[in-house]
């Protein structure tokens, strides 16, 4: 771990925030002991740069230069909360509401807080004792690696966040949309920490949008988005995540997910917004016949640069995992992949799959991947592929001679190369409303289209 | 009356190769023109040139199309004009489905002619008419564009392309390669069934066979870059029996004929 001799004034204005933050959550005495540890790592690591491998692509450093002060609460009133739903995503998509405004729940414009078999408490209702289900996760979290910065950092800062507990042998219907809206104008930093939990048996949708004004008058923030997500036996989670926060923003976003015996997770990102991005997946396999389809799509223009880094450890017996990515880049937009799969040598008959491709629109774009396979169990079926061009040329020319103009034969062809990855999703109206989107982005409307 | 396409010298080059030599050739409407000739005998880069393909490049001559000169036009715009080019390798298209190409290239088109969109009922109401003369299964037109398509459906899929774009003048390029006689029947039948007084049909084929079906009216045989012979139909006949060796060595003896002049 490469530790910097000197501190540049962004780590510095974070360790000083950092160790002055308690009131953020006063009360919470169950964080403290996570606090205190936080600050201890961050303050000798400070933030990772490009020597530090797991980084190398994505120099968080130089990426933070300046330090974003942490956000205070909104005032909440009825001109901020009509603002900050105005241009909510997947307005059409028929589900049940938590809002999330500048990291603070809004309650008086969410409809999700009464529903058979869901158990929810906002973070700061709950802060001085959070239910034993929860606590129980935010206590022990499972991230892979010694220390990870973006835990540390929303740990320091965090203000807020959703609790969810889904009841055992319980089907939860239309999805629950977590609605995550900035729509602040002075630079801020935002921390939420999510505990997603389902029951043995459980069955639901959960819809997670980032989302931010682009009005000129809107300084950058910084969002981390935290989310510890655990599926008991036998449990399904369709979960669907849609970046979309300005385009001047930081989104650094952590989920886990531990997966118990039989269960199955589909997890679909499409990320379109921030400056960078960087998604972390930590997925564990904790009990046998368990499943994960984890499909994700980037769609970047200008200097935009979206990070995907994924562990999948596979501990356990016969579980399955696929993974597939696509990245559209246009202008000198870069997009990085990094997937690693581990499979204990007790972890035979694991069938992972792994595929990131990259589509270059542009000379000027970049697109990094790095798969990583360690497998120490001997009876498996593990496989990566990872490519990157642009778009084919043969097909361009069918599609034109078809009679269809370049720019339209251009969107038909990036449209299906990313469509794709919503395919797992059985809900046929989220993948509708995914592919608007898609679509438009592709037609310049960027987030404005509304699907 | 004028030619619907009139070419008149043209010389291609492709990646600065010249592959044409100076091509005259009238089609008018009503007319089918069968253009046989050896592999590598230039037939592709004609079709080609004609839909507007990058990277063929014309150093001499023109080529005018409904009085139009095709020179400054994209592949696009001729295709709104009436040119069609059923492709001798019909393209794979992963994840765009053979309905969705149907309809975005006719509501293209009709866009460019500024004509209105026809409504979705009605779209499908005409495809399906077209695709179940065709033997097109609607299974099939949900499927990606040419994608496990098998070489008859790949052909037959081409030519419902052009059936439901109803293209003036239909380019078929090797359209009978690979096909089975009852595919080529069906095949032949569909362009037959468009065949009619307004619009033009160009066969490019390496073998008679598919003339016992698409029964031309006049037969050019392209060597070497150049029409080394025209003639009526008994012409592909002779072919048959004689093969393409006769051109191959007229269009050598020509070709030193130039070099010793030069």
């Amino acid at each position: 771990m490469n530790i910097p001799l000197h501190k540049t004034a962004a780590e510095m204005a974070y360790i000083k925030a950092g160790a002055r933050s308690k009131p953020a959550l006063a009360k919470a005495g169950w964080i403290e002991a996570g606090r205190e540890a936080a600050l201890r790592s961050f303050s000798a690591h400070g933030l990772p740069n490009r020597r530090v491998e797991e980084w190398k692509w994505t120099d968080l450093r130089r990426f933070l230069s300046e330090a974003y002060p942490p956000g205070l609460a909104p005032a909440m009133d009825r001109r901020v909360v009509e603002a900050a739903l105005a241009p909510l995503p997947f307005a059409t998509v028929e589900c049940r509401r938590l809002i999330f405004i500048d990291g603070h729940f809004a309650p008086q414009c969410s409809d999700a807080l009464t529903l058979d078999g869901v158990e929810f408490h906002a973070l700061r209702d709950v802060r001085a004792d959070p239910p034993s289900w929860a606590r129980e996760v935010l206590d022990h979290g499972f991230a892979p690696y010694d220390r990870d910065v973006i835990d540390e950092l929303n740990t320091l800062f965090v203000g807020d966040g959703a609790l969810i507990r889904i009841a055992r042998e319980t089907e939860i219907a239309p999805p629950i949309h977590l609605a995550f809206v900035n729509s602040g104008v002075s630079a801020r930093s935002v921390a939420v920490r999510n505990v997603v939990a389902l029951g043995e048996g459980a069955r639901a949708a959960i819809i997670e949008t980032h989302s931010g004004r682009e009005a000129t008058d809107c300084r950058p923030y910084l969002a981390s988005c935290v989310t510890e997500t655990v599926l008991g036996r036998r449990a399904r989670l369709d979960h669907v995540k849609l970046q979309a926060d300005n385009h001047d923003a930081i989104h650094l976003s952590n989920r886990h997910f531990a997966l118990q015996a039989e269960s199955v997770l589909r997890d679909v990102t499409l990320g379109m917004g921030a400056k960078l991005a960087r998604n972390q997946v930590f997925l564990k396999y904790c009990g046998e016949e368990a499943g994960a389809d984890i499909a994700g799509a980037c769609l970047l223009n200008g200097k935009q640069h979206c990070d995907t880094t994924i562990v999948v450890n596979h501990d356990a017996a016969e579980c399955r995992t696929r993974e597939v990515f696509k990245y559209v880049m246009e202008d000198a937009a870069r997009g990085v992949f990094q997937g690693r799969i581990m499979v204990a040598p007790h972890a035979q008959g694991t069938d992972a799959k792994q595929q990131s491709h990259g589509l270059l629109l542009s000379g000027r774009a970049e697109f990094d991947a790095k798969p990583e396979l360690e497998i120490f169990a001997d009876n498996v079926a593990c496989g990566h592929g990872a490519t990157a061009g642009a778009l084919d040329e043969e097909q361009l020319f069918y599609l034109h001679a078809r009679g269809i103009p370049q720019t339209q034969a251009k969107s038909l062809l990036i449209a299906a190369f990313v469509n794709d990855v919503f395919a797992t999703l059985g809900d046929e109206t989220m993948r509708q409303a995914l592919a608007a989107r898609v679509q438009g982005w592709l037609t310049g409307s960027g987030d404005g289209g509304d699907g | 009356m004028s030619a619907m396409l009139e070419i008149t010298n043209l010389h291609v080059e492709v990646e600065g190769k010249p592959i044409l030599k100076g091509i005259d050739l009238a089609v008018k409407a009503g007319e089918v023109h069968a253009i046989m000739g050896p592999n590598g005998s230039g037939k592709s880069t004609l079709a080609y040139v004609l839909a507007g393909k990058a990277g063929y490049e014309v150093t001499e001559g023109s080529i005018a199309f409904k009085g139009r000169d095709l020179a400054e036009m994209e592949a696009h715009e001729r295709a709104a004009l009436g040119m069609f080019l059923a492709l001798q390798y019909p393209v794979e298209i992963p994840g765009v489905t053979l309905m969705t190409l149907l309809k975005t290239a006719l509501d293209a088109q009709h866009k460019q002619r500024g004509r209105d969109a026809l409504s979705t009922p009605d779209f499908i109401r005409l495809v399906r008419g077209k695709a179940g003369e065709l033997g097109i299964s609607d299974e099939m037109l949900k499927r990606s564009v040419n994608v496990g398509f098998s070489g008859g459906e790949k052909k037959r899929a081409e030519i419902l392309q052009m059936s439901v774009l109803e293209p003036s003048l239909c380019v078929l390029d090797e359209t009978d390669s690979g096909l089975d006689i009852d595919a080529l029947k069906i095949v032949a039948e569909g362009v037959n069934t468009l065949s009619t007084r307004q619009r033009a049909v160009i066969v490019i084929t390496h073998y008679q066979r598919l003339l016992n079906h698409i029964v031309p009216d006049r037969v050019h045989v392209l060597s070497g870059g150049e029409i080394a012979r025209s003639g009526g139909r008994d012409l592909a006949l002779e072919l048959e029996r004689s093969g393409y060796e006769i051109y191959r060595k007229e269009t050598a003896r020509m070709k030193a004929g130039v070099e010793e002049r030069s």
